[in-house]
């Protein structure tokens, strides 16, 4: 890994300020779903009302198939 | 369809210079959402942008991976040209000192995932725009 600091001094305070985020599999998964189903909803409807049952679709999709897999895979010993 | 109809649809598409079309993608590229904002899709620019940018700002948060060019690997090469399409989150996390994360972060291998997703829902978004300027959808 690369050891640099911020390319200029006014960044220097807000670098001190970065913080890191540790959050478990479940939460990354919902929030991945979460905004890669708005994103998908949007682009792929015209309607505000298509949008989000698409999004809302997807998003269950995401975790059902998720959860789905992970049972499936829960017996697997490797 | 006769091929007279189809002159006709043909004809009424908007004709669309080149040069609004480049900086209208580089704009969508640099910003999430930018495309759609200019063409006056504000709300749905909006939306993308918080979307896409949440995803790139949890991804650092997360600590996750920048790829480099310079790497061995052929997936993470393509990892880069794929972080890279977000934009310019990207200089700007440089410019605030993020170097590129931990890998041994316990929550790195799920930040880089959000980075590269950001990247390519930002391609998604500006394929979405040049669609939208060429008259192919609303």
């Amino acid at each position: 890994m690369k050891e640099r600091g911020p390319i200029y001094p006014v960044a220097q305070s807000l670098d001190q300020s970065i913080s890191t985020m540790v959050i478990s599999h479940f939460t990354a998964m919902l929030l991945f779903a979460f905004f890669v189903s708005v994103v998908f909803g949007i682009l792929s409807k015209d309607t505000p009302r298509d949008q989000l049952i698409y999004g809302a679709k997807t998003f269950g999709a995401f975790i059902g198939i998720a959860l789905l897999l992970g049972w499936i895979m829960y017996p697997v010993p490797w | 369809m006769p091929k007279k109809a189809v002159e006709e649809v043909v004809a009424e598409k908007p004709k669309v210079q080149t040069g609004y079309l480049v900086r209208l993608l580089v704009a969508a590229w640099l910003i999430p959402g930018c495309g759609h904002f200019l063409q006056g899709r504000r709300w749905r620019g909006l939306i993308l942008f918080a979307s896409i940018i949440s995803m790139f700002i949890l991804g650092v948060l997360m600590q996750g991976e920048f790829f480099t060019l310079q790497s061995p690997s052929l997936l993470r090469r393509l990892g880069f040209l794929g972080e890279w399409a977000v934009g310019v989150a990207m200089p700007t996390a440089y410019f605030f000192g993020y170097t590129g994360g931990n890998p041994y972060f316990v929550s790195s291998d799920y930040g880089t995932a959000f980075l590269v997703a950001a990247g390519m829902l930002n391609t998604l978004t500006i394929l979405d725009a040049y669609d939208i300027a060429m008259g192919r959808r609303n």
